[in-house]
């Protein structure tokens, strides 16, 4: 697959079709990375939207910089730190979740809570790490890097969205559900906390191995805009994946493609056109909902008539 | 043997709730209370807003903390039905009401089917009396209050339920979908089914109910509509004592 794309993408390049960067194997890399990444996030989404966890989202994000801080002052190199930002996000996702379903407190207070904690923390430790590493280096998970991704990083990528794929499936349904209705879920004996340990757990998992590729900061954004985007055009529920999903690979691939144009980071780029797309489909859906309201005028003006 | 209507008082009830009691802090929203659900019948719950109705539906839910006890002697499917008093639904949500039945009743993703969503063949029937047979496409959060809760209504019903909860679906029914809810949930009985009705519309439990219980924090009464709802009890039911005492209030 890596072979069959590399040999693509280079004849391409060197015809002129695509930019010469393309020729490299670490631009065939991060391709490959995009086309898993995009579409899962892109799935998971509508759900995040749905069930008002962006803030949960960019909690995620937030803590994968102190985990990777804490991982190195634990003694971890800044390669294999992987497997420790993973533990220490799933551990600030799990309590997060818990204190979230005890507390009286609105949501997005008690995430802003940990928010507040886990940044306070990851600058101490930063502070310690930058003392033993550049801050450049430790810049890359933040603002992601191309030329930084590896073969078992694809093959972390690829795990995380397996198991991502053989737990969500299953529960995708009883997940929307029970965003709907909690309780008219549980009465559908849909176990509605435990789903939402699994979604959060998944959805953790996702953000730290797409951290790496496109930057911690730009993963929130790709958790939301997507969702955001498809919003604008989808007139259903299945319209709103399926379009989440198309717009989630469309804003990465024409970001690898701005990037290699532009010497901006990646994960920048991608969302610079995430960001345009949804500026553009917002014009368009304001402009045919003004559309459709005229054309109701014209019918009542014309039956009174 | 059969369970109908009117089986009644020899059977042993469907569900008993023996003094049961939720707490919401220090006050208790439920006190001690004691009702038999009698199988195959409209059982209603009336009361006072803040009575403790909803908290009772709940607590049959399992999902509220209670002390006492709640028996339920299954025969059936032993499955639920709910119908809450209103969706959380905002319009960030585009879901349609083909989507939102094919949602509640599978387990299968739903961009796994790329072909149009058609309802079982069982549901359409349901569809047509329910009359939202044309509103198959639309979304759930353009729809009126009375069209959604009778779009809920119907996914409480496939696969037909043992245990059929409603709370408070009068309020926000339209008079036509009213005529189409109540006949069909007159029907539940002779199926097997057992409802419980949270209703504020008094005519609607004399009409379709067959016992009818007033909450208020306790049990104030309970019985046969006919029987019990008299002029007396409901205005003491639901008026605070003072009022009742002194009926002349000053107008603002």
């Amino acid at each position: 697959m890596t072979e069959w794309l590399r040999s693509a993408t280079t004849s391409l390049a060197s015809s002129g079709w695509l930019p010469e960067t393309f020729a490299y194997a670490f631009m065939v890399r991060a391709m490959i990375a995009c086309l898993i990444l995009a579409p899962l996030l892109g799935v998971l989404s509508p759900l995040v939207v749905t069930r008002g966890l962006a803030f949960f989202s960019s909690a995620i994000g937030h803590s994968a910089l102190t985990g990777l801080a804490l991982a190195i002052l634990l003694g971890e190199s800044l390669d294999g730190a992987g497997a420790g930002v993973l533990c220490f996000c799933l551990l600030v996702s799990v309590a997060m979740t818990y204190v979230r379903h005890r507390s009286d407190l609105p949501s997005d207070t008690v995430i802003g809570v940990f928010v507040a904690f886990t940044l306070g923390l990851g600058i101490c430790l930063l502070v310690a790490v930058t003392q033993r590493f550049n801050i450049h280096q430790v810049e890359a998970l933040l603002f992601g890097s191309v030329v930084t991704v590896t073969e078992s990083d694809l093959l972390f990528l690829l795990g995380v969205a397996v198991m991502t794929v053989l737990v969500i499936g299953p529960m995708f349904n009883g997940l929307f559900l029970s965003s709907v209705d909690p309780e008219l879920a549980a009465a559908r004996r849909i176990n509605v906390a435990r789903n939402d340990y699994f979604f959060l757990m998944m959805l953790t998992a996702v953000i730290v191995a797409s951290a790496k590729v496109i930057g911690a900061l730009m993963v929130e954004a790709l958790v939301i805009v997507p969702a955001a985007i498809a919003r604008n055009v989808a007139g259903s529920l299945r319209a709103y994946c399926v379009w989440s999903c198309v717009f989630a690979c469309v804003g990465t691939q024409g970001g690898l493609l701005l990037g290699s144009f532009v010497p901006v980071p990646t994960g920048a780029a991608i969302v610079l056109v995430l960001a345009g797309l949804f500026g553009v489909t917002f014009v368009v859906s304001m402009a045919t909902a003004a559309a459709a309201r005229a054309r109701g005028r014209a019918r009542e003006a014309a039956g009174r008539k | 043997m059969t369970v109908g209507a009117g089986v009644g008082a020899a059977a042993p009830p469907l569900i008993e709730v023996r003094a049961v009691t939720v707490r919401h802090g220090a006050e208790s929203v439920i006190d001690r209370v004691s009702i038999d659900f009698a199988r195959a019948e409209i059982h209603a719950i009336i009361g006072p807003n803040g009575g403790g109705k909803t908290t009772l539906l709940r607590a049959l839910l399992g999902q509220v903390p209670f002390t006492g006890e709640i028996r339920a002697g299954w025969r059936a499917s032993g499955r639920i039905g709910y119908v809450p008093q209103r969706l959380r639904l905002g319009s960030a949500l585009p879901i349609t009401v083909a989507e939102f039945l094919f949602v509640a009743a599978q387990r299968r993703p739903l961009w796994s089917r790329w072909q149009r969503l058609r309802p079982d063949p069982e549901v359409a029937p349901l569809l047509r009396r329910l009359q939202l047979d044309h509103l198959l496409g639309r979304r759930l959060f353009e729809l009126s209050g009375g069209e959604r809760q009778r779009v809920v209504l119907l996914q409480a019903l496939v696969p037909l339920p043992e245990l059929l909860l409603l709370d408070g679906p009068a309020g926000g029914i339209d008079r036509v979908g009213l005529e189409a809810v109540e006949s069909m949930l007159q029907e539940l009985p002779a199926q097997g089914v057992t409802a419980i009705l949270v209703t504020h519309d008094l005519d609607q439990v004399m009409r379709i109910s067959q016992r009818v219980t007033c909450l208020h924090h306790q049990v104030r009464f309970s019985g046969p509509p006919a029987a019990v709802l008299t002029d007396d009890r409901v205005l003491s039911a639901f008026r605070p004592a003072e009022l009742v005492a002194s009926p002349v209030e000053a107008p603002r």
